[in-house]
């Protein structure tokens, strides 16, 4: 059985595989009880913000409203400032969340401190670790000595949501809407897209913060796959061959992520991303098609001829496919080969384009949710308010700017220094001051994505074609943006127990009939339900998928 | 020692009993050295190897002192001491106290006591604990830690039914050599179950050591935080489930630095054992033989 709490049990939702299910609710809340609809239909009136590129960069590759990230092979000498004063006046906390391990406190690091001084005033942090996050902001939000600004995560179970924003936090609609974004030219540079994920109940309550917009790929090692004339397949035939050569003795082809691999093979055999939307507007589960249930007969099959790695337990499989036990494994988006050069600096891991599964059909990519969510504001005054919106401004400047210079580095000569291609380094001062502070901040407020590999200029080239060639099949959650009640309230769980069904079908304990049981069991427990109050608020500009 | 009338056991059952006993021993020291090898194991041996080392080929201390340069480990180790000895000995007083005065069967309103005494074997909430922490003006402190866990109501159980076992007549007699109550505890009870509060002391103590919930709710400084929060955020990091779906989880930390963590919180608490094993022994044979 695969760990319950395993990370990668739970991967769909980085592809989006489940986004509306999982994600989509939590993040749009449940509206006001049973007017779910209305909430939704609100958020799609909303003017999002005005977008307006940041002007004075250039990047070396180009990036596109598409989705594709703009590409830097090295870091813009000169960094250009993006912000005219420092922002605040009066101290500001906040509550994030750190995924690193914790920074030194604030008295005994000096970057905080330089921030804080660029900043104008102290930016008092509490930093909530993972797991334990959700009740860290319960137990907050219960005390009701809210700081003035926490970050909402899209993901982590965080209930009631449009309620509790409407009665504990600032609506900003009126101070980001439209052309008044204009004023904050680093939040008018995030793109429209990004900016959907924080509307809730027709408001807007805070900077979404971007992350990847690209969901799950497979990632494999190349000179593993060397063996059997590489990584990339026709057909899924091919893939079975090629599965089955590579694993000899205590070498595995696939990592024993079976949900994740399974959201693979559904992109092969054209699954949609999470539903289908029919030509009369009506929508189809991902797990009602015909082209996933042939995707799960195949991993069957795959697991039948033991080409998974078998302890279902493994937590990380990086240092395993670097040295060529386990040949694939599933990641987030194109940028993650920078995770096998930290652990291999001789290695490119190559990231598998997806392809027919009989060489004839169209394949599909399914693109991620986008952001990490919002940090909405403790309700206050206007004055108050358009403090902590210059603040976040600020701590939003993009790649390439003094601000993120500051934010990410800290400040040159201390905590980084410039390599023979000007590019910043963190020092060993850096290394101990940075990742725990870079990631708190970087949770709850960022620039638009960039590919950076400062040490390895070819790469980002190389990641950046990839994102291309993913593009071309890419397909989006059709109800991403939107919620039904129903999927917030039993959407996880039903999930849950669907995904146990195919993992047993996977690997032999139950047969394939039992997945027709499993799918009555997920509609009449809410899947019909769900259908019903996301067709009902499907937006006009969503397009049938194609098939 | 074997008695001079057995015979010899045959060779057979002999290989027998050295396998099953070498094998239970391996399952135990194995992990173990495993997690000490991997902690010093440099970062060639840990990618042959495939993540976790049987023996480092290359050993090096490169990742304890990468643990110790930021400061934070230090001062976790120091937080994590002081809630451990100063919660263990306020617990432990409470808990002596209380159950030497419910076992006595002259204290007023017992049955009420025990009934409230009762109510606390089930945990309360998260969000009335920090209400009440947070009334208390204990947020960021350290003795949010000690105190809501100064009383766990399994100990007081325990230990009671043990007081109540010491043999009434040792205590009367005390009483009419014109002993206190304060004296009877101190001088009779107290020595008659050192094993009890041996016991009890060391649940009290892997419970503080090991507690880092309480720690995350109630500390917002991360200078207070103790070591099995640190001990998470390393071997968590990279591997939350949340931050992989976000596509922003940072890359995990080398396995040798995991490893010196959890070695590093390991061994103190693990040292605390063989001192305390002596009054284990003492404790049941003292029973065994008095009956």
């Amino acid at each position: 059985m695969e760990s319950r709490y395993g990370r990668r049990r739970f991967l769909g939702l980085g592809g989006a595989a489940l986004g509306a299910v999982v994600l989509g609710p939590t993040l749009a809340g449940c509206g006001d009880g049973g007017a779910a609809s209305g909430g939704a239909k609100a958020s799609s009136d909303v003017a999002l913000p005005t977008y307006k590129a940041f002007e004075g960069l250039r990047p070396e590759l180009a990036g596109a409203e598409s989705g594709l990230e703009p590409g830097f092979l090295q870091f813009p000498e000169n960094a250009i400032a993006s912000v005219q004063a420092p922002p605040l006046k009066n101290a500001v906390t906040a509550l994030t969340e750190t995924f690193a391990t914790p920074p030194p406190p604030m008295g005994s690091n000096p970057m905080w401190q330089a921030l804080n001084q660029a900043l104008g005033a102290d930016l008092k942090l509490t930093i909530g670790t993972d797991p334990g996050y959700p009740e860290k902001f319960a137990t907050l939000l219960a005390s009701d000595s809210l700081p003035d600004l926490m970050w909402l995560p899209p993901n982590q179970g965080i209930p009631n949501i449009g309620p509790m924003l409407e009665a504990k936090f600032q609506d900003l609609t009126k101070y980001l809407a439209g052309d008044a974004v204009l004023e904050y030219p680093n939040l008018a540079a995030l793109k429209p897209a990004s900016w959907r994920t924080a509307v809730v109940n027709g408001k807007i309550w805070g900077a979404p913060i971007p992350s990847t917009p690209f969901g799950q790929v497979m990632m494999g090692n190349p000179k593993t796959w060397a063996k059997v004339g590489g990584l990339q397949c026709k057909t899924a035939d091919e893939f079975f061959a090629k599965c089955k050569e590579l694993t000899r003795g205590t070498n595995y082809a696939l990592e024993p992520a079976i949900v994740n691999m399974l959201h693979m093979f559904g992109e092969w055999f054209g699954a949609p991303n999470s539903w289908r939307v029919n030509q009369d507007r009506s929508l189809t589960h991902l797990y009602e098609t015909d082209n996933y249930k042939a995707a799960v007969e195949y991993a069957a099959k795959l697991w039948a001829a033991k080409v998974f790695y078998p302890d279902l337990n493994l937590a990380d499989a990086t240092p395993k496919t670097v040295n060529g036990q386990i040949a694939a494994q599933v990641t987030v988006g194109p940028r993650a080969t920078a995770d096998f050069r930290a652990a291999d600096p001789t290695l490119f891991v190559d990231t598998m384009i997806p392809f027919g599964h009989d060489g004839k059909a169209k394949p599909v990519y399914d693109m991620g949710y986008g952001t990490v969510g919002f940090t909405p504001f403790k309700k206050t005054d206007e004055g108050r308010i358009r403090e902590l919106l210059a603040l976040v401004n600020y701590l939003s400047a993009p790649f390439g700017t003094k601000e993120y210079l500051q934010k990410n580095f800290g400040t040159a000569g201390q905590q980084y220094s410039l390599d023979a291609k000007k590019n910043p380094v963190l020092t060993q001062a850096g290394n101990q001051q940075a990742p725990g502070l870079v990631s708190a901040l970087q949770i709850m407020t960022a620039p638009e994505s960039v590919i950076f590999n400062p040490a390895y200029p070819e790469d980002t080239r190389k990641v950046h074609a990839t994102e291309q060639k993913l593009l071309q099949y890419a397909m989006r959650n059709p109800t991403a943006g939107t919620y039904s009640d129903t999927s917030s309230k039993v959407g996880p769980k039903l999930t849950e127990a669907f995904r146990d069904t195919i993992i047993d079908i996977v690997t032999g304990r139950q047969k394939m009939d039992a997945y027709d049981e499993a799918l009555k069991r997920w509609k009449s427990g809410g899947g019909d339900k769900m259908r019903g109050e996301f067709e009902a608020v499907l937006p006009a500009g969503v397009p049938v998928t194609a098939s | 020692m074997r008695p001079i009338w057995k015979e010899r056991p045959s060779p057979a059952y002999q290989t027998i009993k050295a396998v099953v006993l070498g094998g239970f021993a391996l399952a135990i020291i194995i992990p173990i050295m495993v997690v000490v090898s991997t902690s010093l194991a440099s970062d060639q041996d840990i990618i042959s190897a495939g993540g976790y080392v049987l023996w480092p080929s290359h050993p090096t201390v490169k990742a304890y002192e990468t643990l110790f340069s930021g400061g934070l480990m230090g001062r976790a180790i120091m937080v994590s001491v002081f809630v451990t000895v100063v919660g263990t000995a306020i617990a432990l007083a409470t808990t002596i106290a209380l159950a030497y005065a419910t076992s006595r069967p002259v204290l007023f309103g017992r049955p009420v006591l025990l009934l409230v005494l009762f109510t606390l074997l089930f945990a309360p909430g998260i969000i009335p604990m920090f209400l009440i922490v947070k009334q208390l003006g204990l947020i960021d402190s350290l003795w949010s830690l000690i105190l809501p866990g100064a009383l766990g109501a399994f100990n007081f159980v325990v230990m009671r039914t043990f007081f109540m076992n010491v043999p009434q007549e040792i205590l009367e007699s005390a009483r009419i050599d014109g002993a206190s109550d304060f004296t009877i505890l101190r001088r009779i009870v107290m020595p008659l179950s050192k094993a009890v509060i041996a016991v009890v002391g060391l649940f009290y103590a892997v419970g503080f050591w090991n507690a880092f919930f309480n720690a995350l709710l109630y500390l917002n400084d991360t200078a207070k935080w103790p070591v099995q929060v640190i001990l998470r955020t390393y071997v968590l990091q990279g591997k939350s489930l949340s931050a992989d779906q976000l596509g922003v989880a940072p890359p995990p930390q080398p396995q040798s630095l995991q490893m010196a963590v959890v070695v590093v919180a390991l061994v103190p608490i693990a040292m605390v054992y063989p001192f305390l094993q002596r009054h284990f022994n003492k404790g049941v044979i003292t029973g065994a033989v008095k009956g």
